[in-house]
Formats: C-alpha cells, structure tokens, sequence
C-alpha cells in the first residue's frame, strides 16, 4: 500500500494561483498583514498609511473619528482597491503536502470603502463601509499520475473577508479641540475546502474536508484631535479589543463508491478570537503652506490575541508590536476653467512588524500617491510597495487604491 | 563518549522510582499558574520552568520546590492550580472538528481526569516533548503504581503515523478499561495487581493536530526537513537496522516513510526509547491503521526470526480471541511477509532485535482503501476497541506468567545506541 502510494504521488503540476503570511498553519491571518487597523484609501495609502491628524473625507472616521469637523459640511467618497501579495507558506503549502521553491501571490480587488460624512448643529456624523481583512489564500491543485494515466487529483481553496460597517460622531470643542467616537459592526466569513480524489486503478475514493466560519463583532473606536497651532497637529486613537464571534462548521467526509462507504465527521461550534487594544498617536505639521509632515504610531497588544477553535484554544505565540508611518503631502495649485484646483504628491514610509514571534518579521514600504481636487470633486490615487524580512522568504506586497469623493 | 551518556542514562534511572518525571506532583510542589506577560515569559524562560501550557492570559507551570523558590525570587507572583478544577487547559467534551477521535489537548485532559479518578492505579509520566513542544504522555497502571516494582510489564502504543486516528483511541481505552474494572472486576485487578502497564497512546502529537487541522492523511511527525518537506516516519526512525535498505524506508525527505537523518533523530522516538530503556518490558503492541493484520518482525529482511515459532503461535491466539468478538478477522504473519512490504527501522524491530521480546504491529479496521481506509466511523471505534481487547490481555496474561525477575545487565550497551552492524 505505502510502496504504492509513493509510486503514484507523482507531481506532475502545482499551478498555485498564489499564497500567505509568514503564520504558517494560521488560516486567520489575514492577507497583506495583521495590522488591519487603521484601514486607509488612496489618500492615507500615498502618505506611507498616515491619517490620525488628517481628513480628505469620511473615510478619517476609519482612523480617528475625531478628525470629522474638520471636513466640509457634507462629504461622499468609495474607494476601489487592487492588490498583489505573495505568500509562501499556509495550509498545505509548504508545510509538508506541497512544495513550491518560489513565492506564490494572490491577487485581487474590489471596493474597499463607501461612507458620507455630514455636519449639523455642531456635531459631525458618519456613515461608511470597509472592508478591513481579507483571508483569501492561493488556491492549490495538484495531479497524480500513475503509469501515465490520471489517477488522482487535489484541490485546495479558502476565501475569507470581514467587513466594518462603521457609525461615528464628533464634536468640535474649543476652536483647537475634536473629540470623536465610533461604533463598529464588523462581520465576514472564512470558508476552506480540500478535497483529495483518487480514481482507478487506484482504489476509487474521495476525502473532503470543509470548513466554514461566519464572524460578527463589535468595537468602539475613540479618538482626539488637537491643533496646537495653526502648523502643528496632534491626535491620539484607540480602538477597543473586541470578541470576533464566529459560528464554526466543520465536515470531513469520506466517500468510496466502489466501497459502498461514506464516513462523515460533522461537527458546529461557536468560537471566537480575542482581538486586541489598538492605540495610535500621530502629529502632522506644515513644513510651508505647500508641504505637510506626518508621523503616525500605532501600538498593537498582539500578545493578548487568542483563538478558540471549535471550541479548542490554538496556540499563538504573539507579541506586542509598533507600526511606524511615515508620510509628506505637497500641496500645488492651479486653475482649471477658473477655478482653483489642488494637485497634490504623496509620499510615504511604512515599518509594519508583524505579531509572530516566531519568524519575528516586518514589513517594510514605500508609498506614493497623487490627486486632484478641483470644484468639491477629488480624485486620488495611492500606491505601496511593501516586502516582507525576517521570514527568509521576502513576501511581496503591492497594494493600489482609487478614491473618488465629492465634498461641500 | 556514548558510553557515558549511556551511563547517566541509566543513572537517572535509579533516580526516581520509576526513573521517570511524574507529570503531576504533589502540591508542595504542583502546578501553578502565573500571569502571562512579556516580562514573566521572558523569566520563566530563562528559569527553565517546565510550561504545561498557556491558556486564558496565564501560563500553567509544573514547578518543584525549588522551581517555586526561585519564582519567589524573581518576585513572580504564582497560584497553586492543583488544588481544585483542572491541572491544565480544560478540552472541550469530545464531538468537535475530529468527531469523537481525540485531539491532543482532549487526550491529555481526558488522561489527567482518569489518574484523577483512579490516583491508586494510574498515573500520567511525561516521557518527552515533540517538536512543536506538546507533550508525549504516557499513561501507567499498576497496583502501588507509584512504586516500581518487580513485575512484568508490557507496552502499548498508538499514532506514530499522524492518520491513524483509530491508534490513539484503542490504546487509550484500553488504559480506561483497565482502571474504571479494577474495583469490579477480579480477571482485571489480577492483572493489574500483577504488571506495569504502560500506554502511550499519542506518540505523534504535532502530527496528528497537522492531521485534524490541515491534512487528514498527514503521515509523519512535523520536524521541519527544509526545503517544504515536513516530517520523519517516526515507524521508520528505531535503531535497529535503521536504513538498512531503500526499500524499507526512503532517505529522501519528501517521501512518506522518510527515515530521518539518523536513528532517534525524532524527540518522539526518543521518548519512546527513553521509557523503554528504563523499563523491563517483556512484550509490546504498536497499534496502527488499516488492513486488520497482526505483524511480528523481521520488517527489514524477509528472513523470519529465531524466534519465527514462538511469535507466529502468539499472534495465532490473539488474532483467534479477536475474532471472536466480533467476527472480524486479523490475518497474521511477519512484517515483511509475501503479502506485506518490507520496513526498517520500525518499532518492532528495534524493541524485538535489542530485547527480544514479542512485539506486534496490529494494524486496526479496517481491512482496505474502499471500506475507509484511514477514516473509521465513530460509532466503530468502541466495537474496534472491544474486538482488541482481549488480544492484548491475553498479552498481559502471558507476560505475567513468563515473567522472570530482570537480570543486572540487560541490554548490550552498544545497542542502546543503535550502533548499526
């Protein structure tokens, strides 16, 4: 039986569509990173992911909900997003079932926030969506040959998402002083599926195994906002730890026709993952009226992250990490049909570390990012280029996003 | 140098009683919790506490005296956690992603309940940590089981192969059936009254959580070969005769039946070795899945034994008592018999070739790829379990009467280190 078994797994392809974080057996990771708080658009994507001191438009109620007052009294914006991450090693890859000697990406896109923003009697709300972590993961498929006849095939797929539908308000207090609040309704899925088929001569069966979770939670996030001058800026965030609730179902069937047989292991369970305290500081400052500086800190409690899956805490040795952001804004004007427009350039440094101890690993990107707003309208464009160290691996990331905003 | 190692080994053996480390101690000493935290995992750390486990912000420290002293100095604030609930991370009731199969973490709760229940007759040993740093259990049960006395003893393990789900249970329940009878029934307390028991049911933890999470069919431990190749055949890792051919195992760490780099190379089989070499055991079953057959060694040659007689009669007697439970037959036969596939460095081999005691591979239901293969149903895991049974008492039954009281020296020292001719 073994004899024969290795004689037939012979791999003849491993066309990965793409692969993951550095988290190894961790299927929740989400892709890109694990620091998904804050999430930006194009405007805050250009300036290196830099947004607690400032505003283009609703989508400030993602990162500090304090920065709303200093929008126009109505504001309207989406953003559309395309990505490119590689991964090396998840699931079945690379750790044992398949090999691959190179670096495999997935990639994608789609709209990554929607939201509104409007002033009334003093106070600032706003309505938005994003979507915040993505689980997806290259999906794997493999052959098996035996005397040059078909006679097994593999496939291995998981898609995930978790979206934020997000309310905040704010208040402008003093001429200086903004203070802002939200409420976060996240919710998403992450479903897995392997499936492994033999067929004759080989003894004819099939094992499947799927897995599905759906996630809801709730946060708050709070922020201020301080202008301690007419050039300098300050903020200060923190976003709640919150229980990421999942409904768990799991299936393991084993099925033989030939046999007569079919075994299926089913099983529910309501799990959940504690997802930690994010807390943020970040300044901005007019270097001159054209150029803008800033500089965001964000401190994530990682180490009191934990899993219980299906209803069995999984290990995850993780530890508190800093996310350092670096950004310039430089602000030109001209006139377009008579009225002014506003050009500007972005640029940006990023340091994310990622919580594994074990490979400790960061990312490091650069960013860019331009736009025009010209008549309330405002259209931007943002790109970063990340890659990964510390894993040995040197995961790719690029990361471009479209907003387009309208704001009076 | 070997020779040395070789003798501290045997040293540490007269340590303890057992010359092994009880996984649970007495409260004077015992499990404590302490706070998790960088500050006190970087100390425990560096203190080299043992962590039982780390669950709900705390880690779960098996500390001695002067384990709980030194945390005294480092002003690291601890709690006693033996005194009422569980000793480690409370599992959930079985019925979860695997079904009613164990995981690792339900296993080990599911042993420290049964020394719980039955502190007199069974006690859970600590024999040695897998890569992924989870713990090999091994459960004893014997009458004063705290003390070693001169009495036959006998091994059963289960799961060197990640797959065989069905490997960890029968082993397991056997442990239960013998301490939930022993008050009740007179053939069990018998036995037990009258041998050492050790089970070690889950000798391939990281492998069989890689089984239930990511690939049912993952076969090998999970030692990282480089290169994306994951894995030794622990069943292929034992010293005696160990990569005596390519055929009977592979030196390519791709290949499912992957050797290793040495012999022992794997901490499993080294646990595995350890208790065996500090014991005197006069028979041993390796439970493993599928094909319902009883194997006895030679696995590496095809030349049968000295002993091919003496193991093939045994082997009858158990495969007839099986089937007489169920109906169900267990053909019988050498290893590397017409019907079989040459193996080396099996576990068989080794504790046969160095001690020369009857070991059996017993491949469990059931009998092919198309009635299962490695799945079996939960609902056929007691009658898996019931058929076993009397086989391996029979086992016990006849290792007790064969008993003899172990000379000095037992075992030439240079196979103790597997020093391949």
């Amino acid at each position: 039986m073994i004899g024969l078994l290795a004689q037939a797994l012979v791999i003849v392809a491993l066309p990965l569509r793409s692969q993951t974080v550095i988290g190894q057996y961790e299927d929740e990771a989400p892709v890109r990173t694990w620091n998904s708080f804050p999430a930006f658009t194009a405007v805050g994507l250009g300036r290196g992911e830099t947004g607690f001191t400032l505003a283009m438009d609703a989508s400030a109620a993602l990162s500090n909900p304090a920065l709303l007052p200093t929008l126009p009294g109505f504001s309207l914006a989406t953003d559309g997003y395309f990505h490119v991450a590689s991964f090396f090693m998840y699931g079945p890859v690379n750790t044992g079932l398949f090999t691959s000697d190179k670096k495999v990406s997935l990639t994608g896109g789609g709209l990554g926030f929607a939201g509104m923003s409007v002033r009334f009697l003093g106070w600032s709300l706003a309505l938005n969506y994003s979507l915040s972590e993505l689980y997806h993961r290259p999906t794997a498929c493999d052959a098996y040959e035996y005397g040059g006849a078909s006679i097994g095939e593999f496939n291995f797929e998981q898609r995930g998402a978790l979206r934020n539908w997000n309310v905040s308000l704010a208040r402008r207090i003093g001429s200086r002083f903004c203070l802002g609040i939200g409420l976060t309704y996240a919710e998403g899925y992450l479903e897995r599926e392997m499936r492994e088929s033999w067929f004759p001569p080989f003894p004819s069966y099939s094992i499947t195994d799927r897995k599905s979770q759906g996630f809801r939670g709730i946060m708050v996030t709070g922020g201020i906002f301080l202008e301690l001058s007419d050039r300098l800026r300050m903020a200060a965030v923190v976003r709640s730890p919150y229980i990421k609730k999942s409904d768990s179902r799991s299936e393991l069937r084993y099925e033989s026709r030939p046999g007569n047989t079919d075994i299926m292991i089913s099983a529910t369970a309501e799990d959940e993952a504690y997802q930690p305290l994010v807390v943020g500081l970040g300044t901005s400052y007019d270097i001159n009226p054209e150029l803008i500086f800033a500089l965001d800190a964000t401190y994530y409690n990682w180490s009191k992250y934990s899993l219980v899956f299906f209803e069995e805490p999984r290990e995850r040795d993780f530890k508190d990490v800093v996310k350092i952001a670096v950004g310039i804004e430089h602000r030109s004007s001209s006139r377009i049909f008579g009225d002014k427009a506003v050009i500007p350039f972005r640029f940006g440094v990023v340091y994310d570390p990622q919580p594994m101890k074990e490979p400790s690993s960061s990312y490091f990107g650069l960013s860019f990012g331009n736009g025009i707003s010209w008549r309330g309208v405002h259209l931007d464009v943002g790109a970063l280029l990340g890659r990964e160290s510390g894993s040995g691996h040197a995961l790719d990331l690029i990361r471009a996003a479209f907003s387009i905003g309208y704001s009076k | 140098m070997k020779i040395k190692i070789a003798l501290l080994l045997l040293c540490g053996g007269l340590l303890s009683p057992n010359g092994l480390v009880p996984a649970e101690t007495p409260i004077k000493a015992g499990l404590v919790s302490v706070p998790k935290n960088l500050v006190t995992g970087r100390k425990i750390e560096s203190l080299g506490l043992d962590v039982l486990a780390e669950w709900q912000g705390k880690f779960f420290v098996l500390a001695g005296p002067e384990d709980l002293e030194r945390l005294d100095a480092e002003q690291i604030i601890y709690r006693p956690e033996t005194a009422a609930g569980p000793a480690y991370p409370a599992a959930p009731a079985r019925g979860g992603i695997n079904g009613a199969y164990h995981t690792y973490l339900e296993l080990q709760a599911d042993l420290f309940a049964l020394e719980r229940s039955h502190p007199n007759i069974a006690k859970i040993f600590d024999i040695g940590d897998s890569h992924e740093k989870r713990h090999i259990y091994a459960l004893k049960i014997s009458d004063n089981v705290a003390v070693e006395e001169e009495e036959a003893e006998i091994l059963f393990t289960g799961c060197h192969h990640a797959r065989e789900w069905i490997s960890v249970e029968v082993p397991f329940l056997l442990g239960k059936y013998l301490a939930e009878n022993y008050a009740t029934d007179p053939e069990v307390r018998r036995l037990v009254d009258r041998s050492e028991i050790w089970i070690v049911p889950l000798v391939n933890p990281d492998g069989l959580e890689y089984s239930i999470h990511v690939y049912r069919y993952w076969r090998k431990n999970r030692r990282d070969s480089g290169r994306g190749n994951f894995g030794v055949d622990l069943n292929r890792n034992y010293g005696y005769q160990w990569g005596f051919d390519n055929e009977g195992s592979s030196s390519d760490p791709g290949s499912a039946v992957y050797r290793g780099s040495a012999p022992f190379s794997e901490p499993e089989t080294q646990a595995i070795r350890d208790l065996f070499l500090r014991k005197n055991f006069q028979a041993m079953i390796s439970y493993h899945s599928f094909s319902q057959v009883i194997l006895y060694p030679w696995g590496y040659t095809v030349q049968p034994s000295d002993r091919n007689e003496e193991l093939r009669t045994i082997a009858a007697e158990m495969s007839r008592r099986i089937q007489a439970v169920n109906g169900r037959t267990y053909v019988y036969g050498q290893s590397s018999g017409p019907s079989m596939y040459l193996t080396n460095g099996d576990t068989t081999d080794w504790t046969f070739g160095i001690a020369g005691i009857p070991s059996y591979t017993i491949e469990l239901p059931p009998i092919d790829e198309l009635g299962g293969g490695f799945f079996n149903r939960q609902e056929d895991i007691d009658p898996i379990f019931s058929e076993n049974l009397p086989a391996a008492l029979y086992l016990l039954d006849r290792s007790i009467q064969e008993f003899r009281p172990r000379p000095p020296s037992r075992f030439d020292l240079r196979s103790l280190f597997f020093i391949k001719d």
